[in-house]
């Protein structure tokens, strides 16, 4: 039970700005959380609101932020972390505007997904969730075009949500379409709101079960698209979801040399057990992408490509190549152990990739 | 002349394979346990420092004045030792935690984070006891092993290591900067240059907060609090010299020359650690109050497993190392200590190693 009132926290948090030059932040928060969970000089700590079902398997959870969080613009992510068995968890969700100022993610259950599953059954217990800054340039832009295209597959249709509710906000008058893909009608979220928005063209594509009456059938290929949306050169078009679904509306739109394609995907990472065999490194800070390979470290790899990350003893004991992977699989040379878990910290000198790996590096 | 039986590579082999299994086995049991006990850790050490600088707030009075000093002391010894020095080492990177991040933590010490990750991290665990390479041996101020040249300078080295201990934060502060190059002309200062300002923001940073922000605070009882603050650095610097000087330099630690770095196996690596690091035997306390550095011996093989699981490793490193025919440098803190003022005392006058079995 917080000491003091979560509205009179939100009030002195701006105020606390200037004490970050003086004292150390982690004994601010430790002080400070003993009082609320939320009085933190940086971190931003939202509060559960509400909790409800869409559709059969995604969970949508209302989040009320810190006067911390410096807010979003529609189709971008924020990490929400949680923590089990001592080990804290991070994934990526993309909120959506809510009334009050609040913010809604939508959380997909998946097989074996553990913050998924976390957020799904034990969300009623969870009292505050840490959720970070916004991030991503999957935005709508300043200046609206006269006609937009959205094409969602599964829970790629949240950053398109999320836009949508923006555009309804900025009342938006253009054209509207939307291709929402999903497996099994029941399963496919936010439905109903999207049949009763105003203007929207919605056309709901199932690839796993027949299709009724104003429904179509079948994954997303050119000739549908000509179908559903004839005047789609020239839209302005986001689409969102699975590797292999945005790969396939990309070539649609470089076969026809179109224009005005905005892709987000999350790509679950693949793994390859056997040495040598290439992969891509990304070193998101310095902005450089290198043709890697399984089986060497990443320390080595970095280096032979003329970069120079930090690094000591080159055999995992002073910590000091110590950094963050964002996604993608890798192994632990002293355990042998692979993991794929996105925003874990690892050693470069004893880490080798298994596959495609991003570091915040 | 070592303790320990010569191995050849297999048998290094086997021993470092062995003492790789014992890790693997604790890196897979890291979780809920760890992370509770290092955040109890951090409560005490907030808790502890908050009490003792309240009471210190009373003014001169001998009661709360002396449990003041103490609480503060206790609070600034855990937190440079079973805290800092542990979460350094990346111990507690498992939890993705930004508060228990090796490479983020900031400590209660006036030497910088960052130094310290350099010469004691990489340095000092890397190359342990190697000369020339690990400047821990007698941090550049005594002479503590025949191998070390002699100088004149040594002769009073019981006195350097005495104020070394009085001032041990400041001369570990310092440290890194290699001061003694700089008059010997060994090294350029534009260099000094780039290196001193982040050690001297943090010295005066440390001096700031405890001899002027919290002295003022106080406002008539400042100097029950400066003197209060001065007596818990001094108990601390004292505490952590004393126990970091029994962890290299006992009788029996060895040191090695440079040229058993070449080719060095992981078991060698292994082997080296073993026999230049010394465990102090006692409760459960004393493991607590030094941060486990009582099991240098296991801090040295495991650095980045959490110092808490040293006590259980130590059992099935002993038994192994008893295998092996090698050495298990451990006594009691008196002890131990003893044998240090030993050498000491006795490596202040020309000495010559004794002539290793051929």
């Amino acid at each position: 039970m917080p000491l003091i009132p979560a509205a009179l926290v939100n009030l002195a948090l701006p105020l606390t700005r200037p004490l970050a030059a003086f004292l150390r932040e982690d004994v601010f928060d430790y002080y400070g959380r003993l009082l609320h969970p939320q009085l933190q000089l940086r971190r931003v700590f939202a509060r559960l609101k509400a909790r409800r079902l869409e559709g059969e398997a995604t969970v949508v959870l209302t989040l009320s932020p810190s006067r911390n969080w410096r807010g979003f613009r529609a189709g971008q992510h924020v990490a929400v972390t949680l923590e089990k068995d001592g080990v804290r968890h991070t994934r990526r969700y993309s909120p959506m505007r809510a009334a009050n100022g609040r913010i809604e993610i939508a959380i997909k259950r998946l097989k074996e997904g553990l913050v998924s599953s976390l957020l799904h059954e034990e969300a009623d217990s969870i009292g505050y969730l840490e959720i970070g800054q916004a991030e991503g340039d999957f935005v709508l832009p300043d200046t609206l075009p006269p006609r937009l295209l959205f094409l969602a597959a599964g829970s790629g249709i949240t950053p398109i949500l999320a836009m949508l509710r923006e555009l309804k906000a900025r009342g938006y008058q253009g054209e509207l379409n939307l291709l929402y893909y999903g497996r099994h009608r029941n399963q496919m979220a936010y439905l109903d709101e999207l049949r009763a928005y105003p203007g929207l063209h919605l056309h709901v594509c199932l690839t796993g079960e027949q299709a009724q009456a104003g429904e179509q059938a079948g994954r997303f290929s050119a000739a549908q698209l000509d179908a559903l949306v004839p005047k789609a050169e020239g839209s302005a078009v986001f689409a969102c979801g699975s590797h292999g679904f945005t790969e396939a509306v990309q070539a649609v739109w470089q076969q026809r040399g179109w224009q005005g394609l905005a892709c987000e995907s999350f790509t679950p990472p693949t793994w390859h057990l056997e040495d040598d065999k290439p992969v891509t490194l990304t070193f998101a800070r310095a902005r450089r992408q290198l043709a890697g390979r399984t089986g060497g470290t990443l320390l080595e790899q970095a280096e032979a490509h003329g970069l120079k990350p930090a690094s000591g003893c080159r055999m995992g004991i002073c910590n000091t190549c110590t950094c963050q992977k964002r996604e993608g699989a890798v192994r632990d040379l002293r355990t042998g152990e692979i993991s794929t878990k996105p925003d874990e910290t690892i050693r470069l000198c004893i880490t080798a990739p298994v596959g495609n790996v991003v570091l915040d590096l | 002349m070592s303790k320990s039986l010569s191995l050849n590579p297999d048998q290094l082999a086997a021993f470092g394979a062995e003492l790789d299994a014992l890790r693997n086995r604790h890196l897979a049991e890291l979780g809920e346990a760890d992370a509770r006990y290092i955040r109890r850790v951090r409560a005490s050490v907030r808790i502890t420092e908050l009490a003792g600088r309240l009471m210190l707030f009373a003014g001169f009075f001998p009661p709360t004045w002396c449990l003041g000093v103490l609480l503060l002391a206790f609070s600034k010894i855990v937190d440079n030792m079973e805290l800092g020095h542990n979460v350094m080492h990346g111990q507690y990177d498992f939890m993705n935690d930004p508060e228990f991040s090796g490479k983020h933590f900031e400590w209660d010490h006036s030497c910088t984070s960052d130094a310290w990750r350099r010469t004691h991290n990489y340095q000092h665990h890397t190359y342990t006891n190697v000369l020339g390479k690990d400047h821990d041996i007698g941090y550049g101020t005594v002479r503590i092993f025949a191998e070390q040249r002699w100088r004149p300078f040594y002769l009073l080295q019981p006195l350097w290591a005495l104020l070394q201990a009085v001032f041990f934060e400041y001369a570990i502060a310092v440290f890194d900067l290699k001061l003694d190059r700089y008059l010997r002309g060994r090294a350029k200062l534009s260099e000094l240059k780039v290196k001193a300002p982040p050690v001297l923001r943090k010295l005066w940073r440390k001096f700031i907060k405890d001899y002027v922000f919290f002295p003022l605070i106080a406002g008539p009882h400042w100097l029950a609090v400066l003197a209060g603050n001065a007596v818990a650095n001094l108990l601390r610097n004292l505490w952590t010299f004393t126990v970091i000087f029994c962890g290299h330099f006992t009788e029996d630690a060895e040191v090695f020359p440079l040229s058993v770095l070449k080719d060095e196996t992981r078991g060698g690596w292994y082997v080296r650690q073993l026999r230049g690091s010394s465990n102090l035997s006692g409760s459960r306390w004393l493991h607590f109050l030094t941060g486990n550095l009582s099991h240098q011996i296991e801090h040295h093989l495991f650095p980045d497993i959490p110092a808490r699981r040293y006590a259980s490793m130590a059992v099935e490193v002993r038994e192994i190392c008893q295998r092996y025919g090698q050495h298990y440098n451990t006594g009691s803190f008196a002890g131990q200590f003893f044998t240090v003022l030993v050498r000491l005392f006795r490596h202040a006058f020309p000495s010559r190693p004794a002539m290793q079995p051929v």
